[in-house]
């Protein structure tokens, strides 16, 4: 295994961790982003040698995860709230507790799966297990309806970790139909958190549960 | 197989361009009613060969479906049953259109058409099916497709309700349907019924498990009691057609796949066939006591489609009961007599739905106790009605009297030959179906009667009119299906051979033999009743020549000689049945509301009587209602959280994970 791969794979478990500690929305945002782009490098580094499908792939990715989404959320933020704080339902540093025992529990989960296609390390796999339980941690206990964007797309930079980490044959056509996936909800969830915070001028979530019938 | 498949096809095709021409709902009629019709006849035509030739038409093609295969069988058995299901379907098809033209413009008949004709497709291939996948499948969209016809009127909340039950009854039914092949499938190690014999060859203390399994499943589709109790709710309620469908034709699937489980799991242990008598003794007196007590005809033919599974099963049951003892008499006796009673309901039955279709359609209500007198009236589904009538009760020589009798020979047969188990079985049988034909006789001559003799109760009644030929048309094929089948009874059971074959696992010539014998009897039953018949008649000639010469007054009918009569003179249909009722109340438990006549110059009295389901209010509500009180206790789970509704999925996630890897 390449260095260059573990320590990409370590900056990653940073930036996860400064994700559950950032008390701004838009500094999320960009250690997602960065998370993201550092994602989109990995089968560049991990694959024995550098075919035009991994390239298309690679640079798909980057454009998405680096570029698109990141500029749509930014976008969103300005245009929605004057709050710019994630406002979360357990406070910074629980959270980073939590995040220490997720790292744990990834960690068992890498160790004992053993996958029988692939020859990569038991580091990706904790990676991409905590970085896809960090996404969910964050939908889960933040109150502003752009964090669970970001959340969502957290979790979807693990699945993607995952996917390209471990099935090397994973044909194109399928990982650039998640990506086009993500971007679509992505979108969609844009649309749909901009339009609520015009009509109800909020977009904490708690608020948006009175509305159930 | 090809045709066969067509007409799979084209069913689907029809409904969906039905549905598309829902904006015109007069050329969407046509074209569902003749897209319908013709695919049906196409349809047939492999069922007849198949059924008439003996032979087997198969089919195995590839399929992506996981676990499953697309196998095909079109065996003489299967083909016993597509042809009630394609036959009747046409004719279903032919009264539709006619019944919901007062409808075209008002409300959308695309849908009618979509769920009807994927209910016939769908019930085809459950037949056709030979793989446990595929049989799921069909029979799911079998379950339904119907939901939506039964909510036809969903403006009503009694109608949405039905459909509820309805949708809850056939589901719980398919959850035993789903372990029970899942349970072969895992000895067998393919949901291909090839491979099922085999699975119980492995496994033998299989065998009775699906057995019971396959009652409780298909016994709340065929309703069998207890599972009867979607019934009485959702025929009544769904478009006459439909119901004539549902009741006719849909119910007996259930019968069908018992019987094919029946092939496939070798021999059948002695209590099976205890079982299946005791169920047929029980589903056909509860049906026929609650036929007499309903004020609804509908209702009352529904749960009258209960009587007749009940005898169905009887039949089944001494032909189960003959092939554990190796009395090969007494299995091709039951299971014909099973059989044909199948496809005689199926016509029969759906006569009378749609007859009662025709009276909904004529006089707007079908409380009995609101007709009456529309013989005058509308004499040509009168006289279809009467042939439904004299069928579903067994008279001769109607097609009802056909199987009835070879059931009632079957029971006869151990007590002539003394075999000991077998006779008690007999005696069982017999009392049990002597019970039902008297009671069912009652129940519909006051059906009968109280509808189409006397004068009319109300205005609407009296101002009934017949029907159009679409829908007489249907009703007088099927009549004349049941004269026939009546009439050739000697050939009408021959036809059995080859199914009975299948069913009871004897060779040809065996099973052609014993009902060659019954068809003789058969022959001979009519003939006495051919003389007796002319005899009639001549009887009638001659007293009709004397009273030409008497010179005879017209009264009103039941008037009682009386000066002025009036129609609330004559027996309502609650006093008719009132003996009987009053004889069955502790089953009937008939809910009476009364304000009696008391002073010699009497105020207005009333009188109310309404008999509920026993087994709906004594087992299926309390049961319900505390399964809500259980889950009511999980509420608090359900809080309208999103944070905490993902902290579960996160949660959940975790623990099976790590219990997977672990």
């Amino acid at each position: 295994m390449n260095h260059l791969l573990e320590i990409l794979l370590a900056l990653s478990l940073v930036f996860n961790f400064v994700l559950l500690g950032s008390t701004r929305i838009g500094a999320c945002v960009i250690w997602m982003a960065m998370q993201g782009a550092l994602y989109s490098l990995v089968p560049l580094i991990a694959g024995e040698e550098i075919t035009p499908r991994i390239l298309v792939l690679a640079t798909a990715a980057l454009a998405m995860k680096g570029g698109i989404f990141p500029w749509l959320l930014i976008r969103l933020r300005r245009r929605t709230s004057f709050h710019f704080e994630v406002e979360p339902y357990i406070g910074f540093i629980a959270s980073l507790l939590v995040g220490v025992c997720l790292l744990a529990a990834a960690a068992t989960l890498g160790q004992r799966i053993h996958l029988t296609a692939g020859g990569y390390n038991e580091g990706l796999l904790t990676t991409a297990f905590f970085t896809i339980l960090t996404g969910l941690l964050l939908i889960t206990t933040r109150r502003k309806a752009v964090m669970q964007v970001v959340g969502y797309l957290v979790l979807e930079n693990g699945i993607y970790l995952f996917g390209v980490g471990t099935v090397v044959e994973a044909p194109m056509l399928v990982e650039l139909g998640v990506l086009l996936d993500a971007f679509v909800a992505v979108f969609v969830m844009s649309i749909a958190v901009y339009n609520l915070s015009r009509k109800f001028e909020v977009t904490d979530v708690d608020k948006l549960a009175e509305l159930k019938g | 197989m090809d045709l066969f498949l067509i007409a799979i096809a084209g069913l689907i095709a029809t409904g969906l361009a039905a549905a598309a021409l829902a904006p015109w709902p007069r050329l969407g009629q046509r074209v569902g009613q003749g897209g319908t019709i013709l695919a049906c006849g196409l349809g047939l035509a492999p069922a007849v060969t198949t059924l008439a030739g003996g032979g087997r038409l198969e089919l195995l093609a590839p399929w992506s479906m996981v676990g499953g295969s697309f196998h095909l069988l079109i065996d003489p058995l299967a083909a016993l049953f597509l042809l009630p299901i394609f036959g009747v379907s046409a004719l279903g098809a032919l009264y539709g259109a006619g019944y919901l033209r007062h409808h075209e413009g008002h409300q959308s008949l695309g849908p009618v058409w979509l769920f009807l004709d994927l209910l016939i497709a769908s019930m085809a291939m459950v037949v056709a099916a030979h793989d446990g996948l595929l049989f799921l499948l069909s029979w799911e969209v079998m379950a339904i497709a119907p939901f939506f016809l039964v909510a036809f009127d969903d403006d009503k909340a009694p109608v949405r309700d039905a459909a509820w039950t309805y949708l809850i009854a056939t589901h719980m039914g398919t959850a035993f349907l789903f372990v029970m092949f899942f349970l072969l499938a895992e000895e067998g190690g393919s949901m291909d019924f090839d491979t099922i014999p085999a699975a119980i060859q492995a496994a033998p203390h299989l065998a009775s498990i699906c057995f019971v399994l396959a009652v409780v499943g298909l016994g709340s589709k065929a309703g069998f009691v207890p599972m009867h109790v979607w019934l009485p709710e959702a025929h009544p309620v769904a478009p006459s057609h439909v119901s004539a469908l549902m009741s006719g034709v849909m119910i007996k699937t259930g019968i069908y796949g018992l019987v094919r489980l029946l092939t496939l799991t070798g021999e059948p242990a002695a209590w099976w066939s205890w079982l299946l008598i005791g169920l047929g003794a029980a589903s056909g007196i509860f049906g026929v006591v609650f036929a007499l007590a309903q004020g609804d005809l509908k209702r009352l033919l529904a749960y009258s489609s209960m009587e007749n599974i009940g005898i169905i099963l009887l039949g089944l049951g001494v032909g189960v009961g003959g092939v554990a003892n190796h009395a090969p008499l007494l299995a091709c006796l039951g299971f014909a007599g099973g059989l044909l009673h199948v496809v005689n309901h199926a016509l029969f039955k759906s006569l009378l739905f749609l007859g009662a279709g025709a009276v909904q359609h004529a006089a707007h209500t079908l409380n009995l106790e609101e007709l009456g007198g529309l013989l005058k009236r509308m004499p040509f589904s009168g006289a279809a009605f009467f042939v439904g009538v004299a069928a579903i009760v067994g008279l001769v020589p109607l097609n009802g009297f056909v199987s009835e009798f070879l059931i009632l020979v079957s029971a006869f047969l151990p007590l002539a030959t003394g075999h000991g188990s077998a006779g008690v079985a007999g005696v069982t049988v017999l009392v049990t179906l002597g019970l039902i034909s008297g009671l069912a006789a009652a129940c519909f001559a006051r059906a009968f009667a109280t509808v189409y003799l006397g004068t009319p109760r109300t205005a609407p009644a009296a101002a009934a009119h017949e029907v159009g030929w679409e829908m007489a048309g249907a009703m007088g094929v099927l009549a004349c299906a049941c004269v026939a089948i009546g009439l050739g009874a000697p050939w009408a059971v021959h036809l059995l051979v080859a199914p009975v074959a299948v069913a009871t696992g004897l060779s040809m010539a065996t099973v052609a033999a014993t009902l060659d014998a019954a068809a003789g009897w058969l022959a001979t039953a009519i003939l006495a009743f051919a003389i007796a018949l002319a005899l009639a008649a001549t009887l009638w000639l001659l007293r009709r020549t004397l009273q030409a010469r008497a010179g005879v007054e017209r009264q009103a009918t039941w008037g009682c000689g009386y000066g002025a009569p009036t129609p609330r003179m004559q027996y309502t249909a609650s006093s008719f049945a009132q003996p009987l009722t009053h004889l069955f109340h502790p089953l009937l438990h008939t809910h009476v509301e009364e304000e009696g006549v008391a002073a010699p110059l009497p105020a207005a009295a009333r009188f109310a009587s309404h008999a509920p389901d026993l087994f709906r209010d004594l087992l299926f509500n309390p049961l319900f209602r505390g399964v809500e009180r259980l889950m009511l206790g999980l509420r608090w789970l359900q809080h309208g959280n999103i944070h905490l509704y993902i902290l579960y999925i996160v949660v959940t996630l975790l623990v099976l994970l790590m219990s997977a890897v672990g």
